[in-house]
């Protein structure tokens, strides 16, 4: 008993106890609480007293988000409290962003165009960090800020094509591959790959840090369906070439091997970029073997990539997926014993058509959106009682969306120990076409 | 039993709209018939006796004392089976109960999910609505549950617990949250002058 005792550790004193309660929680606990907490409020923290300062700054400073305009005037993150001094604060940043790089002129010399609004943007901040030009920034990040392995580059709306224009000069990288290229990059979001030179961005630092990288979003607008969409023809032709001379270069096949979460969605089939996107996954990301999350939404004809791999990745937990005509590869697929914790399944059929077997999951499943769409009915085809029954019977499940009968002719025997778990119920009327 | 539970099943309708509901828009479609059928799947009914920091003798099921990775690691750290009470030199009678209870509530809950390190800023403040109960203590309780839990290592009661004081920061001034929590001001003028400029550029 004593050995527990001593394991236990020992009561706090009484005159710990007189303290305020605040002053009481520790500091770890403070930092929880603070991961809670928006910018607005880690501001308002930092105000309270010296202990919330010290326990909310580095909350405040972890993600910086720049866009261009921040920078029309000196930003006063950079000219900090004494005017030319560098905000001491600006050690605990580990992430940066810059948002909303807008392509001015999109013909001949438009990445320089680009270049320079952000070259000029940055100058003044720069400048004030230390005197020169963007590559001290860059150097500023690599010697001053190691820490930072997230980065989120935020593509505006390209206003024109540049594609195809200067094909075959492969050596011009991307001004912004510098800014990105960190030797620890592990978590990489990248909106709106329409162009050549951010297909090859995308391309150069996925496989640059292969090795490191565990987050992968690809973003996109969202195109409603029938939405007229310029398609650049030759960007499919540009980032399969890439890949296939990086490969050739390499001699060797090319594995991401931390990848843990890749996540595409907003991209409609026809949009500019789909097809830069799934090239990757086909050519790089399938192959890896910690895959945990993978997100893909309206993204068509996916299933071609994953079923003839015929195993499930053995750690994925989350399976985000639309499947579009043959569903028998899907239903073998998700058929397999797996791990999946969420999946959210949407499945275009041309006619009716039973749903999956998810036994396979009964031991992790905890949410589960499912949706069938009749394509040539126009309507949402109800999940049948044999389906229900088997969601009823697993043990972690806690959200679930399907489709349903009207409610007043559904039978299904609920017993006391269905949906055990059950916390959530999101239920979509089935009978009216739409 | 059968159909009148599924009458209670509120029905939406989104025609032509096949996005997936989100946390947020699920939160709003709280079915609480499910849960007053649930009931507890097998379960070690094992006893077992906690001695509170005020010398109570409190009797637990094992499988509920074991959400604390601390007592669960012990026991099997100590691997024989305890008929004397295990003390909790740091936790008084009133706080253990409701650890307890808070545990007895949550006892089939699944194991947590890994940690996600890569989105720490988007994390939700939403707390169940049994938990929200729950927490509705004063706040000498509050802090003294949350010490408990982090004591104990009992991780999703720590997180409705860090959750909560994190919803009574929100949307408060600095004064405001002085007064909540009884914190001194221990800054100079100059002091926050300082801050306030120091992070300018965090403001709207």
């Amino acid at each position: 008993m004593d050995a527990v005792v001593s394991m236990l550790g020992t009561a706090t004193s009484d005159a710990a106890n007189d303290l305020p309660i605040f002053s009481r929680i520790p500091t770890e606990i403070l930092l929880e609480v603070t991961s809670y907490l928006e910018i607005a409020d880690l501001l308002k923290l930092t105000a309270v007293s010296k202990r919330s300062y010290a326990v909310a700054t580095p909350q405040l400073y972890k993600t910086i988000i720049f866009k261009p305009w921040d920078f029309k005037s000196p930003h006063p993150l950079i000219t900090g409290a004494d005017g030319d001094a560098k905000n001491p604060n600006l050690r605990h940043v580990r992430t940066v962003g810059i948002k909303g790089l807008r392509n001015t002129d999109a013909l001949d010399g438009a990445d320089t165009n680009v270049f320079n609004y952000v070259y000029l943007s940055f100058l003044v901040f720069l400048n004030l960090l230390e005197p020169g030009s963007i590559v001290n920034f860059i150097n500023y990040l690599a010697e001053y800020q190691p820490n930072i392995n997230s980065i989120y580059i935020g593509f505006a709306t390209n206003t024109g094509s540049t594609s195809g224009s200067r094909s075959g000069t492969w050596t011009a990288r991307p001004k912004y591959y510098n800014l990105a290229n960190r030797p620890n990059l592990t978590d990489l979001t990248i909106t709106r790959v329409d162009t050549r030179e951010r297909v090859i961005l995308l391309l150069d630092l996925v496989l640059a840090h292969r090795d490191t990288l565990k987050h992968l979003r690809l973003r996109s607008r969202w195109l409603p369906r029938g939405a007229r969409v310029r398609t650049p023809p030759t960007l499919t032709q540009i980032g399969m070439d890439y890949l296939c001379r990086l490969k050739a270069s390499m001699g060797q096949e090319i594995h991401l091997t931390a990848l843990q979460t890749f996540e595409a969605w907003g991209l409609h089939p026809e949009s500019p970029g789909i097809r830069e996107a799934r090239a990757i996954f086909t050519e790089v990301a399938v192959k890896a073997d910690r895959l945990r999350s993978l997100k893909l939404r309206d993204w068509e004809s996916i299933e071609t990539i994953l079923w003839p791999s015929g195993t499930l990745p053995p750690g994925l937990s989350i399976l985000h997926i639309l499947v579009t005509g043959n569903v028998g590869g899907c239903y073998e697929y998700l058929g397999l014993n797996g791990s999946l914790i969420e999946l959210a399944l949407v499945l275009i059929v041309e006619q009716d058509t039973e749903f999956p077997n998810l036994a396979g999951h009964t031991g992790t499943l905890r949410r589960l959106f499912m949706i069938m769409v009749n394509k040539t009915l126009r309507k949402l085809p109800p999940m049948p009682v044999e389906n229900i029954k088997q969601l009823m019977e697993m043990p972690f499940l806690e959200h679930l969306a399907i489709t349903l009968k009207d409610p007043e002719d559904l039978r299904v025997d609920v017993t006391s120990s269905s949906f055990p778990s059950l916390r959530y119920f999101w239920a979509l009327a089935a009978a009216p076409p739409f | 039993m059968g159909l009148s539970a599924s009458r209670q099943i509120e029905t939406t309708a989104i025609s032509g709209h096949l996005a997936f509901p989100t946390t947020a828009q699920l939160h709003h479609i709280n079915l609480p018939v499910f849960r007053q059928l649930s009931t507890p799947t097998a379960v070690n009914m094992t006893n077992m006796k906690l001695l509170s920091s005020d010398n109570v003798e409190i009797s637990v099921e094992k499988d509920v004392a074991e959400r604390s990775v601390l007592i669960k690691n012990m026991l099997e750290d100590v691997g024989e089976t305890m008929d004397a009470p295990i003390p909790i030199p740091n936790v008084n009678e009133a706080v253990l109960r409701k650890v307890i209870e808070w545990c007895e509530h949550h006892r089939n809950d699944p194991p947590p999910p890994a940690d996600d390190d890569s989105d720490s800023r988007k994390k939700s403040t939403d707390i169940e609505e049994w938990d929200q109960k729950f927490m509705q203590v004063d706040q000498e309780m509050l802090f003294e549950i949350i010490l408990a839990a982090n004591y104990l290592d009992i991780k999703p009661l720590l997180d409705v617990g860090c959750k909560t004081v994190a919803n009574m920061i929100k949307g408060k001034s600095p004064e405001e949250i002085r007064k909540t929590f009884n914190i001194q001001n221990d800054f100079t003028p100059e002091e926050e002058d300082q801050i306030r400029r120091e992070n300018e550029w965090a403001e709207e």
